[in-house]
């Protein structure tokens, strides 16, 4: 499932509805990704947009290709959008396998795609004023071993 | 008429969407931005400094996908999501 939504993103909650009704998985991996200050920016929260539809429609294709690369037995990804303040979870990704490679795997792929690859835009809002943020050189480089 | 939309920092350039009427029945989404990048040197700058990609109707095409009157073309700065 894809969720893109304004809502604060309920980790525990998520977790426990993925957790359920997955007896034939001996794994489930999951990712949740925070908005942190970073100390000497003072970051006040980020500022996330989306697309949406065009969105969406990004983030099942990935999953599907997710799903194609492993054999995954379920699969959640959750991303909010608007302001999100320090401490708050920006993104949650779950996956279930029989095995814990097939879900570690799938659930960094998938994360590296959304860093990346899906139609997203951040802005930070931090004591110093506004800024849009790209991705690192480095969050490139873990999109491309995937390739 | 085609509408484009702008997202992130390019919407900050360029608001959020645009019309345009265009010049023959088909043309590519290549020549619909230079179209507009013509009109708009603000826009010219904005597309020197960022890679964009682009979406016809909600799906990621390349410059030469062919756009239509009715479509929408959306102009989409490099993503940061997660």
């Amino acid at each position: 499932m894809i969720i893109v939504s304004t809502s604060p993103i309920d980790v525990a909650a998520l977790a426990a509805e993925f957790l359920h009704d997955v007896d034939d998985a001996g794994a489930v991996a999951t990712f949740t990704g925070i908005v942190r200050r970073e100390g000497a920016v003072g970051v006040e929260a980020l500022s996330l947009e989306h697309a949406p539809g065009l969105t969406e429609n990004a983030i099942a294709k990935a999953a599907g290709e997710a799903s194609a690369r492993w054999p995954l037995l379920k699969r959640l990804v959750v991303h909010r959008v608007g302001r999100i303040a320090v401490g708050e979870a920006i993104v949650f990704v779950a996956t279930a396998a029989t095995h814990r490679r097939d879900a570690f795997e799938a659930c960094a792929f998938l994360m590296d795609f959304l860093k990346t690859d899906a139609p997203f835009w951040k802005k930070q809002i931090s004591r110093s004023g506004d800024e849009w943020i790209e991705p690192r050189a480095e969050d490139y480089d873990d999109r491309d071993r995937w390739r | 008429m085609i509408k484009v939309t702008f997202y992130g920092p390019l919407a900050d350039v360029m608001g959020r969407e645009r019309m345009l009427e265009p010049p023959r029945p088909e043309l590519s989404v290549g020549e619909a931005i230079d179209l507009l990048r013509a009109g708009d040197s603000e826009f010219g700058n904005a597309l020197l400094r960022m890679r964009v990609r682009y979406a016809v109707n909600n799906s990621i095409v390349d410059a030469a996908f062919a756009v239509k009157p009715g479509d929408e073309i959306a102009v989409l700065p490099p993503f940061s999501g997660g």
